[in-house]
């Protein structure tokens, strides 16, 4: 009920007080002209009157005095919140600075860490390995390293996760494949033997517009802290034939090895799985 | 340093400071926009900077900016830009406003960062060609 009165008070009541007191003084100053110019009025009415506009005023004038001290009160306020702002501006600027400085370093540990798996697996530059997470329903690129430049551009970062190798190795926890034409001597073998072994779950123009035309795949989910779900993907290819095949023990056991730093990275790069070339085409970059 | 990296670093202090506090690191991020996109419109960056794909700069151009940033630059630059480059600065208004997440999802987002990320050097007007010959992006 205090609440209710002071929120009317404030609206409707102290906005106007200064006009309420002009009004009054107007209408005193009428009232003591129409006295002096008239007879028709009994003098205990016209105290009454007086009376009551005094009283009006009176009321209006404590009114107005509460509303002085409360926007007192509320400029004191401002100045505090907009010291808390100021503060908090600064918070926020050293906060950018370090968040940047930590993505950038993790974004580069997790560069070497590919890079040292890759390496430790003595790979060359017709392999490649990369890492997917799941990202809103798709598995998105969180990481590529090949010695071989265009091998390693990322070109489309999500990938839909019923597609492809990626989307046997998705549902059975691990894929291994071995096409067994090389695209650049039979491109149809090629494409035939792909479209057989990834159950039609795959497009000719899909083939057709991979970067890297691998003959040799190695894919194992990469599953939660529970092991109750898949959560991301390792897939190291190669376009040399059966070469995974011959290194399958040691990527097992590589993996194995390095889950839970690969988990440590899947939690940590939401910048990067959410950035996308239309986002940048938004703003006309 | 370069007298366009002190007029762009000006504007965008003079207009974007205006509304929030720049921070070293947005500060970089928004020269590099400007270098990125004035690479797609005019084939040239505006500053000398040379990029790389973890956008570290060398301990000079970062104490460089760093300065900036604490004092404030002593001499007027604002003529150092020509129109074109004032336009472009100025189109990067709405993006610099973004909150942090928000605008280093859209630094990523470029092409150079999508796709070459940890490249030592970024050939910014050469990659805006190649952006610009491939049009959109193949999978």
């Amino acid at each position: 009920m205090r609440e209710i009165i002071g929120k009317f008070l404030r609206l409707y009541i102290y906005p106007y007080i200064s006009y309420g007191q002009f009004v009054l003084f107007i209408l005193f100053a009428l009232f003591q002209v129409f006295l002096e110019v008239t007879d028709d009025i009994e003098t205990f009415w016209a105290y009454v009157i007086f009376g009551v506009i005094a009283a009006i005023y009176i009321v209006l004038f404590i009114l107005q005095e509460r509303r002085r001290s409360l926007l007192k009160d509320c400029e004191a306020e401002l100045f505090t919140v907009e010291n808390y702002a100021d503060k908090l501006n600064e918070e926020i600027v050293q906060l950018e600075n370090i968040i940047n400085k930590n993505n950038r370093n993790l974004e580069k540990s997790l560069e070497l860490f590919t890079k040292s798996i890759y390496e430790s697996l003595e790979l060359n530059d017709e392999d490649r390995i990369t890492l997917f997470r799941e990202h809103k329903g798709k598995l998105s690129i969180l990481s590529r390293y090949s010695d071989d430049q265009i091998f390693k551009a990322i070109t489309n970062r999500a990938y839909e996760m019923d597609e492809g190798f990626v989307g046997i190795a998705w549902r059975k926890g691990k894929c291994s494949v071995e096409i067994d034409y090389a695209y650049s001597v039979n491109e149809e073998g090629y494409i035939n033997d792909s479209l057989q072994k990834c159950e039609g779950s795959f497009s000719e123009d899909k083939i057709h517009s991979l970067t890297m035309k691998s003959q040799s795949y190695f894919l194992k989910a990469i599953r939660n802290r529970d092991e109750t779900r898949p959560i991301g993907m390792f897939v190291c290819e190669s376009l040399t034939p059966n070469k995974m095949m011959e290194l399958d023990k040691k990527l097992t056991q590589v993996i194995e090895k390095n889950t839970g730093l690969i988990r440590y990275y899947f939690d940590n790069f939401i910048v990067l799985l959410e950035s996308s070339p239309e986002k940048a085409k938004q703003y006309g970059l | 340093m370069d007298s366009k990296l002190k007029g762009l670093i000006q504007h965008f202090m003079l207009t974007t400071g205006e509304k929030r506090k720049l921070s070293i690191a947005r500060l970089i991020f928004l020269v590099y926009l400007a270098d990125w996109k004035s690479s797609l419109e005019c084939g040239h960056q505006i500053t000398d900077l040379k990029w790389n794909g973890f956008m570290e700069l060398t301990d000079q151009e970062f104490s460089f900016f760093k300065n900036l940033i604490e004092t404030g630059l002593e001499t007027n630059n604002a003529d150092a830009l020509d129109d074109d480059q004032k336009a472009i600065a100025d189109s990067l208004s709405e993006v610099a406003l973004l909150p942090w997440v928000e605008f280093e999802k859209v630094v990523q987002s470029t092409y150079p960062l999508f796709k070459y990320s940890d490249a030592q050097v970024l050939d910014l007007p050469a990659l805006a060609q190649e952006y610009s010959r491939k049009g959109q992006l193949a999978s």
